[in-house]
C-alpha cells in the first residue's frame, strides 16, 4: 500500500513536472500574414501595437495600447494596399471553430467628414481556428467576403485562408491577431522581459519586426 | 515615417469619403454637414486642434457626440477613450457632458446621459449632474427604450469563452435582464416605438445577421441572410446579402415595422422587421 502511494505521488510529481514542458512543446505560429515580395515583404506590413502588460509590450516598450489583447500588424499602404489585397495566412494548423463575415470593411475612427464611417465594437469579421492542443488563434478585422474556409474546415499551417480588412473597430487596414491557451486564456504569442517567458513563435524575429514564416 | 503615413492614409480617406457619399442619402449627408460644420468647429474650441469628431450617438435635440484626444498614426484596433458632448441637432447647440476622456460610449436616456466606461462600467449621469453606477460587465451597444426608463446593451457578463457577448436590457435601477445568448457574437440590439420588438445583429450563422426577439426574451428569429455561409460570401455577394449595420448608433425606426440603419460609409437602409426583407434608402429626404 505504501509503496503503491510513492508509486503515485512519484508518478503525479512526475506529471506535474512535465507540465510546463508540454505547454512549451504545444502548438506554434508562423507569421499569420503573406511574406510575398507583393504582400508583406519590404515594409509592406508593420506592427502598429503589440498586446498590452500593463502599459508596456513584451519587450518593455511602449508599441501598445491600453487593454490591447493580440498584437496588431497594420498595411503600410494603407486602403489602397486592401483593395490590392493582402492574405491572412494561417499560422498553425488546425480546426475552423468560429467566423464571421458580411460586415462593412471600410471603418475607420477619426475620419471627422463622416462620422458615419467609424464602427462599433462587435463588427469585425472574423475567424478562430483550434489548434490540436486546444489552443486558438484569433484573426481579426477581415475584408468582406474573402474568407476561404466553411466552419469546420481543417485547415493545414501557411494557407490562405482571408484577407486584410478595415471591419469594426478600427482606424484603417489591419490584422488584429490573437492568441488564447484553455489553460492561461488570451496570452502574448511574444516572449519578453515585460511579458511571458516562451515564445510561441516558430521565430520570433526582432522586436518592431516579422517574425519568421516557417511552420512548426 | 508616421507623418508621410499619415499624410497617406488621409489622402486615401479623402477617396473612399467621396465614394461613401455618393450613396449617401442626402437627408444622412445634410446630417454629416451639420455636424461638420458646428459640432467640429466647437469641438477643436473646446479640446483643441488635435481632438476628433468620432461618434454620433442617436438623433435629434438629444444626440450625443464622442471626441477622441488625438487620432492615432498607424492603423490598429485601439478603441479610444472618449469626452462626451450634447448635440442638438435642431438648434446646433453643443454642450459639453464630460470632457475627461474616459468613456466607451454614451447615450441620453430621457432627460439623463448614460456613459460606458472602458472597464464595462455603464453610469448615469442624472439631470441633476449626480452620476450612479447602473451595471457592469456591460460592453456597449446603448440603445434607449421609447419610454426612456431601461437601455438596451451588448453584455459580456457570460464568461463563456464560446458565447463572447449577449444582448439585455438594464433600467434605471440598474437590474439587468439578458433577451438573446447565442454562440459568438450578439450585438447592437434596438427597441421598436411600441416598446415590444427587440432586433439584433447576431453572427451565430456565419454571416452577420438580422434576429428578432422580444422585450421578454423570445425565442430569436432570423430576418436576414438565410443560408447563406461565410465561405458562400467569398464566392461573390449574393442578391438576397443584407448587409448588417456598423453600430447601432444611427439607427432609428421609422415605424413599429421598420428599422433605418447605417450598412457602412454612410449607406442606410430599411429593414422591414416581420419579414427581413430590406433595401438601400438613398434619396429623396427631406
Amino acid at each position: 500500500m505504501n509503496r503503491t502511494l510513492k508509486t503515485l505521488g512519484a508518478t503525479l510529481a512526475g506529471a506535474l513536472l512535465a507540465l510546463p514542458l508540454a505547454s512549451q512543446a504545444g502548438t506554434l505560429f508562423r507569421f499569420p500574414m503573406s511574406m510575398l515580395s507583393d504582400q508583406c515583404a519590404n515594409g509592406g506590413c508593420v506592427v502598429s501595437a503589440y498586446m498590452d502588460h500593463a502599459g508596456k509590450d513584451y519587450a518593455c516598450g511602449t508599441v501598445r495600447y491600453g487593454g490591447h489583447t493580440g498584437t496588431d500588424y497594420a498595411l503600410a499602404g494603407g486602403f489602397t494596399k486592401m483593395d490590392y489585397g493582402v492574405w491572412v495566412i494561417s499560422a498553425a494548423g488546425g480546426t475552423l471553430e468560429s467566423s464571421v463575415d458580411g460586415y462593412y470593411d471600410r471603418c475607420n475612427y477619426w475620419n471627422q467628414n463622416d462620422p458615419y464611417a467609424a464602427c462599433g465594437l462587435y463588427t469585425a469579421n472574423y475567424m478562430i481556428m483550434r489548434h490540436a492542443d486546444g489552443r486558438k488563434s484569433k484573426y481579426w478585422h477581415l475584408k468582406k467576403g474573402t474568407q476561404q474556409y466553411a466552419r469546420g474546415a481543417s485547415i493545414p499551417c501557411g494557407n490562405w485562408i482571408a484577407r486584410v480588412g478595415s471591419s469594426g473597430a478600427s482606424t484603417g487596414p489591419h490584422l488584429h491577431f490573437e492568441f488564447w491557451d484553455p489553460t492561461w486564456g488570451t496570452d502574448d504569442p511574444y516572449a519578453g522581459s515585460c511579458g511571458g517567458p516562451i515564445s510561441l513563435w516558430t521565430a520570433q524575429g526582432a522586436y518592431r519586426g516579422l517574425p519568421g514564416i516557417t511552420c512548426q | 515615417m508616421r507623418k508621410l503615413y499619415l499624410a497617406v492614409t488621409t489622402l486615401v480617406l479623402a477617396a473612399t469619403s467621396a465614394t461613401a457619399a455618393d450613396r449617401m442619402n442626402p437627408a444622412d449627408a445634410r446630417r454629416v454637414q451639420s455636424a461638420r460644420e458646428k459640432l467640429v468647429p466647437a469641438i477643436e474650441k473646446e479640446f483643441g486642434p488635435k481632438a476628433r469628431l468620432i461618434h454620433l450617438y442617436g438623433h435629434g435635440a438629444n444626440a450625443l457626440a464622442g471626441i477622441m484626444a488625438e487620432p492615432p498614426s498607424e492603423a490598429t484596433g485601439d478603441i479610444p477613450l472618449l469626452a462626451i458632448v450634447g448635440w442638438n441637432e435642431r438648434t446646433g447647440a453643443v454642450r459639453v457632458v464630460d470632457r475627461e476622456f474616459k468613456y466607451r460610449e454614451a447615450r441620453s436616456v430621457g432627460t439623463q446621459v448614460a456613459l460606458l466606461e472602458a472597464n464595462g462600467d455603464l453610469r448615469l449621469r442624472e439631470a441633476n449632474g449626480r452620476t450612479r453606477l447602473l451595471a457592469q460587465r456591460v460592453g456597449g451597444d446603448l440603445f434607449p427604450t421609447p419610454k426612456g426608463d431601461a437601455l438596451l446593451a451588448t453584455l459580456t457578463r457570460t464568461g463563456n469563452e464560446a458565447h463572447e457577448t449577449s444582448i439585455g436590457i438594464v433600467d434605471l435601477t440598474g437590474r439587468v435582464k439578458e433577451l438573446a445568448d447565442g454562440p459568438g457574437v450578439d450585438a447592437m440590439p434596438s427597441i421598436s416605438p411600441d416598446g415590444e420588438t427587440v432586433v439584433f445583429v447576431s453572427g451565430r450563422t456565419s454571416v452577420a445577421s438580422f434576429f428578432r426577439t422580444t422585450v421578454d426574451g423570445a425565442e430569436p428569429v432570423q430576418l436576414t441572410n438565410k443560408g447563406l455561409s461565410a465561405w458562400l460570401l467569398s464566392q461573390g455577394e449574393p442578391a438576397d446579402f443584407v448587409p448588417p449595420p456598423v453600430s447601432n448608433y444611427a439607427m432609428e425606426w421609422v415605424d413599429d415595422d421598420t428599422l433605418r440603419y447605417n450598412a457602412g460609409g454612410g449607406e442606410f437602409w430599411k429593414l422591414n422587421v416581420r419579414t427581413g426583407e430590406a433595401s438601400p434608402d438613398l434619396g429623396g429626404g427631406k
